[in-house]
């Protein structure tokens, strides 16, 4: 019985700085990001004009803007196949960002309900450049 | 996008207005406010609330919200915003770029108010009530095909007001020439190559060259954008619109600046307060850019947005500091990038009765520069190749100490003109999506050691490895592609194949076969179309590609015999325990075997099992030895299922682990070959 099997190429996001402004939110409030669910770590935000790790402020009309320093968590150096399927959630596409005032670890399902103040869109995340260059580098047995 | 509107109101965009032409481009919207909320005094508590619109299609359903234009929206402040108790004085929502649509189609205006505040109200007429200054009573049909406005609810619910219609203007933009040209430059890179990274920068942020702090210090504040020097030259260090850095040597106390004005020597004002505060900081009149590429492994850094110019510009020996990871590191040269293939992805869209043309000319290495090419814009297709070292991009600074006959230095510079026939249509394309990839190729043409895993090819595809189903032994693999193949270049396929009684190896351990093209050798494809393609089939060979066929004789066959003799005395300095050979009848090239030699002498080799068929034996057999004896072949004497000998000498029939590499090969410089889709089959014999 012939077996078959399709090898698809998994493209990885590239690390990248997304500007990222919010309006129509509550003003002079603290809000948290989440991408895709999961709170963005204070160290990887960087409101406009401010410091790394600072405090997302809202101004008095409810607007604010801020850097988010994105990275799959892929080292340039894997080696590893192996290691290369476990980062799969990395793989690059639309990915949702939601900005509200819940500070929990990752976004409560009913964030839309429970929020005083919240915005969401969605970011491209982009791909290294899935040549055989870049596999040769990472992922070959080289 | 995410998408909250409170108000839509749909239009037709009507052919017989604009010449027929199929498409116009919206460059404003014009709504007429009866009131806004009172500032600093509204009900949603934000202090000073503004207005976006953007504009949707429309279907059977109403406006497609979900499908908002998100690039194309225009927004006014509150004190942008014109209220009128007489629906006089129009608010003009002017978009960034003119907005194309489609004529004879419906789209919907879409109204955001933010935080939905109610007390913003819009003029509209309202089938059945008094015309405003009169004692007529409106209608809401004016053309051929009506608008609608609808109220929405919670972002995103839609409610019909059919009988109503907002006061609004759409307007549409009118050329006044038939051709226009624009220029094009590269961005202000910089290729690098440093010592070893002290930290890790981090992708987009800013980073500045380390220089000797300027004279004097500096006092700023987090609240203002206004800086006091003390014992500072300002207005002769520095130019209105330089980049500076200003830091108090704090971790994360260092930004970068731009210099708005310049009023003394002592004060000057920036584009942003700074981010903290300090009466006598050190600041830096120094090169700055923004990280677009590291690589920790061979010290490359790329940058963008380099702020180079003629007197301050990067140099080796000095540092790069990131400004947000603290990351350092020296830089040891400043390079530049080859081109050997250019595809502009412009985006152009040219409605009928358009055209759009590029002219493109890059820097050679010693900074002068090609002749412009010129072509029609064909989105995606390869504009042109080019060998080494003709086409460059350099880094900016040295584009800056370099500029040859371009004032600006620019290394590339193109020219897109657009013409049209149609006063009310262009072509057109917006200005983020004016891409242009300028690739160089990672490839050669070595493939030597390919059967290993140490190969000498630069771009090589594999696959991961695939284990059939249990009791699924596969006989044979087949492999096929759509690929792209022009002369110079090769593409060679490699199988690694495992059969689970094999104890000696691992599937990891295992060397490559090379599998063999069943199409003509001589299939090629145009050398400057790269979307011309060809299926490309790859099969196990009855016999290893890489052997050598022994000329020092011929040989004796002699059916129910393992020993092969021959007709010379010196048969063991061609063969050895543990070649792989094919043994063959010369006047009939199917009449062959192949096997594995157990032992030779001067006169005869003995292979691992007695020969069992008549029709092969007998004199002037020739032999051919394989290079790789690990190397897997169809096998001819077993239904030509596939059958490897393993590093011990024992065969193994068929296999259940299976990988495919594909090794991109070339010899010229301007042309590459490349898989579009590829598939492999494990298959019974």
């Amino acid at each position: 019985m012939p077996t078959y099997k399709n090898q698809k190429v998994i493209f990885i996001a590239a690390p990248q700085k997304f500007t990222i402004t919010v309006r129509g939110l509550l003003p002079r409030t603290i809000h948290y990001a989440y991408f895709e669910a999961n709170k963005i770590d204070s160290g990887n935000i960087k409101p406009v004009n401010g410091k790394l790790g600072d405090d997302l402020l809202t101004d008095e009309n409810g607007q604010m803007t801020f850097e988010y320093y994105y990275d799959s968590g892929l080292p340039a150096s894997a080696s590893s196949y192996a290691y290369f399927q476990e980062l799969r959630a990395s793989v690059a596409g639309t990915k949702k960002v939601v900005v509200t005032n819940i500070n929990q670890s990752s976004l409560p399902t009913n964030y839309t309900d429970t929020s005083l103040s919240y915005a969401e869109s969605s970011i491209g995340i982009e791909i290294y450049d899935a040549s055989s260059s870049e596999f040769n580098t990472g992922f070959s047995e080289k | 996008m995410s998408y909250s509107f409170d108000l839509a109101q749909t239009f037709f965009v009507d052919a017989d207005a604009v010449k027929q032409s199929d498409a116009v481009f919206i460059t404003s919207v014009d709504l007429y406010f009866y009131s806004k909320p009172i500032q600093g005094n509204t009900k949603t508590g934000i202090a000073s609330p503004g207005v976006t619109i953007s504009i949707c299609p429309v279907d059977e359903n109403g406006p497609m919200l979900e499908s908002a234009i998100s690039t194309f929206s225009s927004r006014k402040e509150y004190s942008d915003i014109l209220v009128s108790t007489v629906g006089a004085t129009p608010t003009s929502f002017t978009f960034d770029q003119p907005t194309p649509l489609k004529t004879n189609t419906s789209y919907a205006v879409l109204i955001q108010f933010d935080g939905s505040d109610d007390d913003f109200q819009l003029w509209y007429n309202k089938s059945g009530e008094v015309k405003l200054g009169s004692t007529t009573l409106t209608q809401t049909t004016s053309g051929k095909i009506d608008g609608f406005l609808y109220k929405i609810t919670n972002g995103k619910v839609l409610t019909p007001e059919r009988d109503a219609d907002l006061k609004m203007a759409v307007k549409v933009a009118r050329f006044s020439s038939t051709n226009e040209t624009f220029s094009l430059v590269n961005d202000a890179h910089e290729f690098l190559t440093t010592g070893e990274f002290d930290g890790t920068f981090r992708a987009g942020e800013a980073v500045y060259q380390d220089r000797t702090p300027g004279t004097g210090t500096l006092s700023c504040n987090t609240t203002s954008a206004n800086v006091v020097g003390s014992g500072t030259s300002f207005t002769s260090t520095f130019q209105d619109g330089d980049t500076i850095v200003i830091t108090d040597g704090t971790a994360l106390n260092t930004d970068v600046r731009t210099i708005v004005t310049r009023t003394s020597a002592t004060a000057m004002t920036l584009n942003a307060p700074l981010s903290f505060t300090n009466t006598s900081a050190s600041y830096l009149k120094t090169v700055t850019g923004f990280i677009d590429y590291t690589d920790a492994i061979t010290n490359t850094i790329v940058l963008y947005g380099s702020t180079a110019n003629s007197t301050v510009y990067l140099s080796t020996g000095t540092t790069l500091v990131g400004v947000d990871s603290q990351a350092s590191a020296n830089i040891s040269s400043i390079n530049l990038f080859e081109a050997q293939e250019v595809i502009p992805s412009y985006a152009v869209r040219m409605p009928a009765g358009t055209a759009a043309e590029l002219s493109v000319s890059f820097a050679n290495s010693t900074y002068g520069y090609s002749a412009a090419r010129s072509t029609a814009i064909q989105n995606g297709t390869r504009y042109f190749t080019a060998p080494l070292g003709s086409s460059v991009i350099h880094s900016r600074s040295n584009e800056v100490q370099n500029p040859g006959s371009r004032s600006d230095g620019k290394s590339f510079f193109g020219d897109l003109t657009f013409t049209t026939t149609n006063e009310y249509v262009s072509p057109f394309v917006r200005q983020e999506n004016l891409d242009l990839f300028v690739n160089r190729y990672f490839i050669n043409g070595d493939s030597s050691d390919e059967h290993t895993v140490n190969g000498n090819a630069s771009s090589k595809y594999i696959s991961s490895k695939v284990v059939l189903s249990a009791n699924q032994t596969a006989e044979d693999i087949r492999v096929f592609m759509t690929a792209h193949r022009p002369t110079n270049t090769n593409i060679e396929v490699y199988a690694k194949i495992h059969n689970s009684s094999d104890t000696d190896e691992t599937f990891a351990s295992k060397n490559w076969s090379k599998m063999e093209l069943v199409n003509s050798d001589t299939t090629y494809n145009s050398t400057t179309n790269i979307r011309d393609m060809s299926e490309f089939e790859y099969k196990i060979p009855t016999f290893p590609l890489a052997s050598t066929e022994v000329t020092s004789g011929t040989f004796v066959v002699t059916n129910g015999s393992a020993t092969i003799t021959g007709n010379y005395s010196t048969v063991s300095s061609d063969i050895a325990a543990g070649d792989l050979v094919k043994i063959a009848d010369p006047s009939f090239a199917e009449n062959y075997f192949v096997a594995s030699v157990l032992s030779a002498n001067t006169t005869a080799f003995v292979i691992e099992e007695a020969v069992s068929n008549a029709s092969l034996a007998g004199d002037g057999r020739v032999v051919s030895k394989a290079t790789n004896p690990n190397d897997a072949f169809l096998n001819n004497q077993n239904n030509n299922v596939v059958r490897y000998f393993n590093v011990a000498g024992a065969y193994y029939d068929g296999f259940e682990a299976m990988s495919i590499k594909v090794v991109l090969l070339t010899n010229d410089d301007t042309k590459i070959p490349y898989v579009d889709d590829l598939r492999a089959i494990a298959v019974s014999a």
